[in-house]
């Protein structure tokens, strides 16, 4: 018993060393077969396999099955804009920005959330929002894939998974998207929905903001786009009123101010031609037209007609 | 009426982009057009207030104190928070959420807010939709091309 006992807490050991240094499969699987060989079977054994795997990185497939349930809870707040063609456009522009990222595999999905507040989101596995609100502010194209690209790249660094993590809910929420996974008679998912809520409520690390500005501004310009586009909506930020529709985005990043701080030492010596990626063309604003909430929208007139730009 | 009414109000918040104060964070030359060898209509010293006409690529197209119109470098100017624009979009929020306004109610305004996160029941159904709206990378290669997009080799900025 007691000897039982001594190999569970030094493999415990084993199992927190790993925590903190980064996992790889195969010394995961050496250490299953440790398991295997020096545990008897029984909960003790199940236990240990359990916390193992919830070290190690998600898969793709977890990673999408978290993004369609964080999605949902957006999207429940408030649905997707019916307009299959600003649907589209910025699903194109958003997949052109992808396409510059070293994950261009990811399933990726944009959507108008339909809102007039003022926001952008992402959910892990490649699922990105932009509100109707903010969409209708924007000046430019540069802009919107300004706000993109921030958003793409709070995905390709799992700034989410992190925070759930770091929160100690990863196993929780680990254990739930395997059972979902293995379809393992009815998942209750109460759990990842309060995260979920919480999650957007609350925001990400501050940090982490910083760091999805530093890429989002490199993504853009990859794509042919001014980089000056994200600056541009910090601005419009930092100037807007104090107004409930920027109140969520307030709460949950740093101060617009100190975010154009941050980015202009960096700026100063990379962008140095201001004139780079001048577009010409006004797609954007056909596609806002379209949004406006100036004219009502009728569903099924204009959807579906191609228009050339 | 009030689905109108509403409407309009939205519209006028979104239609008039007001102008926008600023101040320099560093002594800048006002130069007549958007580049570095046009010739200066002013200089501004750092801390000085101006209002803010547009932006353009790198470049913010902004009026002096002195009624003088040019450009200067987006990343040297800091906005002011706009006191002007009172919280009519909140009112209108409030009205909306509370439904007060029975008709208004009807025309499917929703907020994004932490009060309509912790009331949120998942909708699969529209997660769901997104698929019908994505692009393949080819569909959003052909459609970059033809509007001249081309990608560029920039890396990624480590913070300082
Ligand atoms: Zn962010």
């Amino acid at each position: 018993m007691n000897y039982r006992r001594n190999i569970l807490s030094l493999l415990l050991t084993c199992l927190a060393l790993q925590m903190t240094s980064c996992v790889t499969t195969g010394s995961n699987q050496a250490l299953n077969k440790t398991i295997d060989q020096m545990i008897p079977e029984g909960g003790h054994k199940q236990a240990l396999k359990g916390a193992l795997e919830a070290t190690r990185d998600w898969t793709p497939e977890e990673e999408h099955q978290l993004g369609q349930d964080m999605s949902a809870i957006l999207l429940g707040a408030s649905p997707l804009v019916a307009n299959s063609e600003a649907q589209q456009y910025v699903n194109h522009v958003g997949m052109w920005l992808a396409l510059q990222t070293e994950q261009p595999q990811i399933p990726w999905r944009f959507g108008i959330i339909d809102t007039p507040n003022i926001n952008a989101f992402a959910a892990p596995g490649g699922y990105i929002f932009i509100t109707r609100g903010l969409f209708l502010n924007l000046s430019s194209e540069a802009e919107l894939a300004g706000v993109l690209g921030h958003e793409i790249s709070h995905v390709l660094k799992k700034h989410h998974i992190q925070v759930i993590k770091k929160r100690g809910a990863g196993d929780v929420v680990f254990g739930l998207l395997k059972a979902k996974a293995e379809k393992s008679a009815q998942v209750d998912m109460t759990a990842i929905n309060n995260l979920t809520r919480n999650l957007y409520s609350a925001g990400l690390d501050k940090a982490d903001e910083y760091e999805a500005d530093r890429m989002g501004v490199v993504l853009a310009a990859r794509a042919g786009y001014s980089a000056f586009g994200l600056p541009a909506v910090l601005q419009m930020y930092a100037a807007a009123p104090q107004d409930a529709s920027f109140t969520l985005l307030f709460a949950t990043h740093p101060a617009p101010n100190d975010r154009l701080n941050a980015l202009d030492q960096l700026m100063s010596d990379r962008f140095n031609d201001l004139n780079a990626g001048l577009t010409k063309f006004t797609r954007l604003e056909t596609m806002q037209r379209k949004l406006s909430y100036q004219a009502p929208q009728k569903p099924t007139k204009n959807s579906g007609s191609k228009t050339k730009k | 009426m009030r689905a109108v009414f509403i409407f309009f109000t939205l519209a006028a918040l979104y239609g008039n982009a007001s102008a926008e104060q600023a101040t320099a964070i560093r002594s800048s030359s006002v130069l007549t057009k958007p580049a570095l060898t046009a010739p200066a209509v002013a200089k501004l010293a750092e801390g000085s207030l101006i209002e803010v006409i547009s932006h353009q690529g790198g470049w913010s197209k902004i009026k002096t104190a002195n009624g003088k119109t040019g450009y200067v470098r987006l990343l040297n100017l800091r906005p002011i928070q706009n006191a002007n624009k009172s919280d009519k979009l909140s009112q209108l929020g409030n009205v909306i959420r509370t439904g007060s306004t029975g008709a208004v109610a009807t025309t499917g305004v929703k907020g994004i807010t932490k009060e309509d996160l912790a009331n949120a029941a998942p909708n699969v159904h529209e997660v769901a939709k997104m698929e019908r709206y994505a692009s393949s990378a080819d569909e959003a290669i052909t459609v970059a091309k033809s509007v001249k997009l081309t990608a560029q080799p920039v890396v990624y900025m480590e913070a300082k």
